[in-house]
């Protein structure tokens, strides 16, 4: 038996003493008497319901907080190592083009592609190097001199001009 | 018992209230200092490239073997282990190991190799840290001008001293809190000061043609048996050097790159190429013209000392042509007392003698020019022949391209542009100019000298298709500790330029103590083989040639280089006769 059906029995059996009646009326629910509810009484319990809610939400933002708390520093965490893991790989990248930049450099120098010419490929540097002398330019008396002495020196061709323009020029 | 009780809790008390209260600080900072590591990050040293962006030096990270001894569980056995890895001796290792301290360097800039090694060892206390280390991936290509770098990534010497400000970039910092065990700790301090990286050197230097100008002067040096040598290509009209060639003789008897920049540092007394001073100014000051002839005899008395010919000849009626085709002694001196000291002293400083260059290079020389209040009796014997006179390889190099710029001056450089770690490009200012001799002279000058090449002393700087201007010099060498000359020992040179018609490199090269002692035999074809390949390199065509009127054609009949060698300690004729044609070979 629950706790209202114990108080509706116990109604039950109370009421033909208080009130008798000629015949008995078919039993029926019975609600208990109504009462003024003093505005004290109101708001106390107003107040209880407003307390449970606020622990209510309490607990929930202390738990939530605490969640978000440990959360964040997993995210923190994680986020730290892979920033040392990236930082790291970073430093053997750039170690390694570093590396990879000096290797390319002695891999170009002169001296090392001369010696793979020479020991390698069995190349030699040529004894000489013959110069063509674009056509028409041919010796001539540079200037007099007091003593009619021999005079050799180059001088243009008439066609020089010509020629002039279609060679490079500059370093 | 319950005293006891009151006194343990009381003193308690007490130690908490001195902890918390009275030494708070103290223990926050030590904890702190537990915790909190200041890592300094060494900032990347710039490089140094040269004309053509190609790398003459560059910095690479190395591992550095480092020690925290207060971890080190067993510094021998730690030592042992770690010796003959790093090829160090135990016992030393262990000294370092058994310090009390937090940091000792136990090996540093090691191999990577090596740096492997260690590492795999996971020894406790033993770690490795990155720190750059400086490189020459060409070897010792110029090193000399490049210079060396310490241990600590700071310039010693060459370049990397004068630059050493733009090229070591700034350092950074970074503040992080770590765990016993070494890994940062998430949320903790983080200070991060990244370091900027120092500003690229980009060189007028031209690596091929720095090669092969060390290639041919290294073979002479053999060939001649020298003591060393420098060569140096600039180009005319910018100052810019194209290639700097310091080499000597080690005590194996090998050639190898010289302990420092000799062609900025070192000077010598130039001999015969200081000719063209002498002859410029007095063409200058119109005492003379090329076909002006002088009655020349075989020796000539300054003060009490008597000056010759290297080469005997009877008196000659000789054009100034003929005096600095055959590199006359006696012809020079007196064009020289003709010129006076006065002008002749303003002619070597205005050519640039006697005050250090532009370059500014760490430990430069300014050269050693007498003031004329100080000339002796027979300064005007010496200097006009170049002896008595002190001058870098540079300085005469830029005197010889001053005649190549039709009488302009231009200041040498050797940084043609840095580039900072944003990657903008400054280019350097363009070289100071200043005229020191007319154009006409200039021309007269070079059409003298071209003769020089053609039937003079200095046949053997021919470069077939181009004409050669140029002029030879032995000089006696001085003593280094006492007054005179070293018995045999001459400075060989020859210093010109090409295509004289209208110039485009100007060279040097030196040789110290060679046999034959003549420039115009060892120094010409060192000259004539770095600047044919100079020509190539850079594309020069034979330009059209050009003969100004009224210089005449020197007579090779009477080419035969009478004074090539100086000799001012006049009659007494202390010259080597070592084999020499008496006619230009």
């Amino acid at each position: 038996m629950t706790a209202t059906q114990s108080r509706r029995g116990a109604a039950a059996s109370a009421a033909p003493a208080r009130r008798p009646g000629p015949a008995p009326a078919p039993a029926r629910k019975q609600r208990p008497p109504l009462r003024v509810v003093s505005p004290e009484e109101t708001r106390r319990v107003d107040r209880r319901k407003r307390a449970r809610l606020r622990v209510a939400v309490a607990v929930f933002v202390v738990v939530g907080g605490l969640f978000g708390l440990v959360a964040s520093h997993v995210v923190l965490t994680q986020g730290q190592f892979r920033l040392q893991q990236l930082e790291k790989k970073a430093a053997e990248s750039q170690a390694r083009y570093e590396r990879l930049r000096l290797q390319v450099a002695e891999l170009e120098s002169p001296e090392r592609i001369v010696a793979a010419a020479q020991e390698r490929l069995g190349m030699v540097a040529p004894p000489g190097v013959k110069y063509l002398s674009p056509t028409g330019v041919s010796e001539r008396p540079s200037s007099a001199h007091p003593g009619g002495r021999r005079e050799t020196a180059t001088a243009p061709a008439p066609d020089w001009t010509d020629v002039k323009p279609h060679l490079a020029s500059q370093p | 018992m319950l005293v006891v009780l009151v006194v343990a809790f009381g003193a308690l008390a007490v130690r908490v209230t001195q902890l918390q209260a009275f030494s708070r600080d103290r223990f926050v900072a030590v904890g702190e200092s537990q915790r909190v590591r200041t890592i300094a990050l060494p900032a990347e040293r710039g490089s140094i490239f040269d004309r053509d962006g190609r790398e003459l030096a560059l910095s690479v990270r190395q591992s550095t073997v480092w020690a925290d001894p207060r971890l080190v569980d067993d510094p021998l056995g730690a030592a042992e282990t770690l010796a003959p890895i790093l090829g160090m001796e135990p016992a030393e290792l262990q000294t370092r190991l058994a310090r009390d301290a937090a940091f000792v360097y136990l090996a540093r800039k090691v191999d990577d190799g090596i740096a492997r090694q260690v590492n795999d060892l996971k020894l406790p206390g033993i770690s490795l840290l990155d720190e750059p280390e400086r490189f020459l991936p060409a070897g010792d290509l110029a090193a000399p001008l490049i210079g060396k770098v310490g241990i600590d990534n700071n310039g010693l010497s060459g370049l990397e001293t004068k630059y050493e400000k733009a090229l070591r970039g700034r350092p950074g910092t970074m503040v992080v809190e770590r765990d016993p065990s070494g890994r940062e700790i998430p949320g903790g301090v983080r200070q991060f000061v990244p370091s900027a990286r120092g500003d690229d050197l980009v060189l007028t230097i031209d690596r091929s043609l720095q090669y092969e100008t060390e290639r041919a002067l290294s073979a002479e040096i053999t060939k001649a048996k020298a003591q060393g040598g420098m060569a140096i290509i600039m180009q005319a009209r910018t100052g810019e050097i194209l290639s700097m060639a310091n080499l000597s003789v080690g005590d194996d008897g090998a050639v190898q790159p010289a302990p420092n920049n000799m062609t900025l540092t070192n000077v010598y007394e130039p001999g015969s190429v200081n000719k063209l001073i002498t002859v410029a100014g007095a063409l200058e000051e119109r005492l003379y013209k090329p076909s002006d002839e002088l009655t020349v005899p075989s020796t000539i008395r300054v003060a009490d000392h008597v000056f010759k010919e290297h080469d005997p000849h009877p008196t000659e009626q000789w054009s100034i042509t003929d005096i600095v085709a055959n590199s006359s002694n006696v012809g020079s001196i007196m064009i020289g007392q003709k010129l006076g000291k006065h002008r002749l002293d303003h002619y070597m400083r205005a050519f640039g003698f006697g005050e250090k260059t532009a370059i500014e290079f760490p430990g430069e020389s300014a050269g050693i020019l007498l003031d004329t209040d100080k000339y002796s009796g027979t300064s005007m014997g010496t200097m006009p022949i170049g002896q008595g006179v002190a001058v870098t390889a540079v300085q005469m190099l830029a005197a010889y391209n001053t005649i190549a710029n039709d009488g302009v001056y231009v200041a040498p450089k050797l940084v043609k542009a840095t580039i900072d770690s944003d990657g903008d490009r400054r280019d350097t200012e363009p070289s100071e100019q200043r005229r020191v001799v007319s154009a006409k002279t200039a021309k007269e000058m070079t059409a003298m000298l071209n003769e020089v090449v053609r039937v003079g002393t200095g046949t053997l700087a021919r470069i077939d298709g181009y004409t050669v201007a140029g002029k030879t010099g032995t000089a006696r060498k001085p003593l280094e500790d006492a007054r005179g000359y070293k018995p045999g020992a001459y400075m060989s040179s020859f210093a010109g330029f090409v295509p004289s018609e209208r110039p485009e490199l100007t060279a040097i090269v030196i040789l110290d103590e060679p046999t034959p002692i003549f420039g115009g035999i060892v120094a010409a074809p060192v000259f004539a083989d770095i600047l044919r390949y100079g020509l190539r390199q850079f594309r020069i065509p034979p330009p059209a040639p050009v003969t100004p009127a009224g210089v005449p054609a020197s007579d090779p009949g009477a080419a035969r280089g009478v004074g090539e060698v100086g000799d001012p300690t006049g009659a007494t004729g202390t010259i080597d006769p070592s084999p020499r044609p008496s006619k230009s070979p």
